[in-house]
């Protein structure tokens, strides 16, 4: 992964340091409250529970969140309805997914006898994905590009999502919904804390939030192997090349600014920042090459007939994900939003 | 506020991120041998995939060491296609198919022992072919223009009805120049006959009584009696003719397993034989099914460059359907000589584990991990003599 534009941690969440950019800001709002009260005589004591509660709030968990935002998890997730209905249309391919927005993509199904490839690589698939990654680039509006690996006892389905795919060779048409397996009419999704119900079965949703240090095989490779009934969908949201340049390049300015002021104040750079710095420069060069510059997301659906069955396979997806140094964050609390992503064209992205 | 993507990457990074297609299997339908690796169930029938268009002949050669699953595949791959109402003819050098025979409610044909085949019984044409197939095997060389004529001759002399024993009725006809110690082509092809009648090769394709007729939809040739002869190699065209016209005479699809085949193709006649019926197989609706224990059998088939190692090695390469197991590392270099497999291949080979098959079938590769189910544990016991001398 070192010649590799992809970043090993999740470069969505806004870092300062070590720091999230909330937790940032509880620290320093600690850190005013109490000066102040230790200055000011004006300030009541109560301000002191303020600034445990900040302290607190910005104290992370062992499963990467703070407290603060578990909290906020737990309050949405107590208030909001535990029903929502998702309608789907396919028709010739063509699949549109309605809930409080609408996708319109078209849908494929990867027909061959075997395998691709003995080795697994699948330069064809892989090479036909960033064809249609790279065409959408080019247009003024860019698009969503899913690919989703759908892995049942009967043995395994891979499909691909794009607005415009049509002409792939070895692709057909999907017949069929992935996860929810209907073709027409609307489905009802029940989210409890740890997985979504609907008629299909019990799924628990996922997300890969650190890939492992190892370019040279596929980075999801092992997670394909857990022998559990699971869907994986590979996201790409890609930018329109006319807006690329400028985001890469407004991200290179802000890290080096961030740099600079650092070592204004006296710190060492870090061996992390430089890392991501040299990768910035790669993606840089990257998009100014003429490469498509996307958001990738990697979801991770477990499916089972019970929460017992989903337990299990979750359990044992996240050992076997630890001991491969990849990091999958379930999102428990926010499994009908996360549910929504895993879908084909990523509902609500 | 939680983003839906996690990273930012470019189109370049989309190879990092790929995920290694799952295999399809063949898509055919019926019971399955196993699951492929990262994939679904898989099920292979020679005559299904040459109708779905997946392989072009349905001859299939299954290659592999010792203990590594091959016997326990050629079972189930018969069992399937006697459930779907296939004959099926086993000529088994080792009588190792007496469990499989039991379950059908058959028992093994012993040559030599309960009769001798008859593989004359289609066109003229052929008959005279496959004698003169023998001879020459017999022989140990190509006949010669005057041992034709001498042939021709005697079969021109053969009365119109004849009867089962065509060989013995051609020794009949040239056996007057057995009288005569004096070297001519006759006499010649009368002694080779003779091998056949009286000799040694006798009770394989000629005998007393009446030939074996072979009934039912499994019919085992065991040809443990000959297994360390040097009559081997006839025994075994002997019972791969006379299979061909058990499944011929069915006039539907059949399966004819030669298990040891390097016995068959380490004969230079045989094997242009096996050649020719080879290439008819797809007329004729049968399947070949050669089993090979150690790929240098093939090789000794012949020197380096000489014509029957390369029509042995072209014989086995134009088998769209392999499965192969894994081969000891010097035999690997072999077999991939052989069947040009490519370097991937190579790699792939070396690492099966037991009981998994690298399987090449048209342009399909697969790796499958077999998986009797309970029918077929009845039946391939295969090691169960290792197991009493473990528990003693």
């Amino acid at each position: 992964m070192t010649e590799s534009t992809l970043e090993r941690r999740s470069d969505s969440a806004e870092q300062w340091g070590p720091l999230q950019r909330h937790q940032l800001v509880l620290l320093v709002t600690a850190c005013a409250l109490a000066t102040a009260w230790l200055l000011l005589h004006s300030v009541p004591p109560s301000v002191l529970v303020i600034v445990v509660g900040c302290l607190g709030a910005s104290t992370p968990l062992r499963r990467g969140e703070t407290v603060g935002q578990w909290l906020v998890i737990v309050v949405r997730f107590v208030l909001r309805s535990r029903w929502s209905t998702v309608t789907i249309t396919l028709n010739g391919g063509v699949l549109t997914l309605r809930r409080g927005g609408t996708v319109t993509t078209s849908l494929l199904t990867l027909h061959h006898v075997g395998r691709l490839d003995l080795s697994g690589h699948d330069a064809v698939v892989t090479g036909q994905i960033r064809d249609v990654v790279g065409a959408l680039s080019a247009t003024a509006t860019g698009g969503h590009v899913t690919q989703l690996v759908t892995i049942s006892n009967e043995g395994a389905t891979t499909m691909l999502s794009a607005p415009r795919a049509s002409d792939l060779v070895g692709w057909t048409i999907g017949q069929t919904m992935p996860l929810l397996e209907t073709t027409n009419g609307q489905r009802l999704v029940r989210e409890g804390w740890r997985g979504v119900r609907t008629i299909d079965g019990v799924f628990c949703v996922g997300r890969v939030e650190t890939f492992r240090p190892d370019g040279e095989q596929s980075l999801l490779e092992l997670l394909q192997r857990t022998g559990t009934p699971s869907m994986l969908s590979v996201h790409y949201a890609v930018l329109p090349s006319s807006r690329a340049p400028r985001i890469v390049g407004r991200a290179v300015h802000r890290r080096s600014v961030d740099e600079t002021a650092t070592r204004a104040l006296g710190f060492r750079r870090s061996a992390v920042a430089d890392r991501t710095l040299a990768r910035l420069a790669l993606r840089e060069a990257a998009v100014a090459s003429g490469h498509a510059l996307v958001q990738v997301a990697v979801y991770l659906v477990v499916r089972g007939e019970t929460a017992a069955e989903v337990r299990n396979g979750v359990a044992r997806i996240t050992a076997m994900a630890n001991d491969d140094g990849t990091r999958v964050r379930w999102g428990y609390g926010r499994q009908t939003q996360w549910f929504l992503w895993s879908l084909p064209g990523g509902l609500q992205w | 506020m939680v983003k839906a993507w996690t990273h930012w990457a470019t189109s370049a990074d989309v190879w990092s991120l790929r995920l290694p297609s799952h295999d399809a299997g063949t898509g055919l339908q019926g019971r399955r041998l196993g699951v492929t690796q990262r994939g679904r169930r898989f099920v292979f029938d020679p005559f299904d995939a040459y109708g779905a268009g997946q392989i072009t002949n349905p001859n299939m050669v299954i290659a592999g060491a010792i203990g590594q699953g091959k016997s326990t595949l050629v079972k189930m791959l018969l069992d399937r296609g006697l459930q779907r109402g296939r004959r099926v003819v086993v000529v088994d050098p080792k009588g190792e198919y007496g469990e499989l025979a039991a379950s059908y409610g058959t028992t093994p044909v012993v040559l030599g022992r309960d009769g001798w085949c008859n593989p004359f019984v289609t066109t003229d044409a052929e008959h005279r072919e496959l004698v003169r197939t023998l001879l020459a095997s017999a022989q140990g060389s190509t006949l010669t223009s005057e041992q034709h004529f001498a042939l021709d001759t005697a079969w021109s002399a053969l009365p119109p009805r004849r009867g089962p024993r065509l060989l013995a009725e051609l020794l009949d006809v040239v056996s007057w120049s057995l009288e005569s110690e004096a070297p001519s082509a006759t006499r010649s092809v009368a002694l080779l006959l003779r091998r056949f009648v009286d000799g040694d090769y006798a009770t394989l394709f000629d005998g007393e009584g009446p030939p074996l007729s072979f009934g039912g939809q499994l019919v085992i040739l065991d040809l443990s009696q000959q297994w360390s002869s040097s009559s081997l190699g006839m025994a075994a065209l002997s019972a791969v003719a006379a299979a061909q016209q058990v499944v011929q005479r069915a006039g539907e699809q059949g399966h004819i397993i030669v298990d040891e085949a390097w016995a068959l193709l380490g004969d230079p006649y045989a094997l242009r034989w096996l050649q020719g019926s080879w290439k008819l197989a797809r007329a004729r609706g049968i399947s070949h099914l050669l089993v090979l224990h150690r790929w240098s059998d093939v090789g000794a088939v012949g020197d380096e460059g000489s014509a029957n190692r390369s029509r042995a090695q072209g014989l086995l390469r134009e088998c769209e359907t392999m499965w192969l197991f894994r081969q000891v590392a010097d035999e690997t270099e072999l077999m991939a000589h052989a069947l040009s497999l490519n370097a991937l291949e190579q790699r792939v080979l070396a690492q099966l584990k037991r009981g998994t098959v690298l399987v090449r079938y048209g342009a399909a590769r697969s790796i499958v991990r077999l998986e009797p189910d309970d029918r077929d544990r009845s039946f391939i016991d295969t090691d169960a003599a290792m197991r009493v001398v473990r528990d003693e």
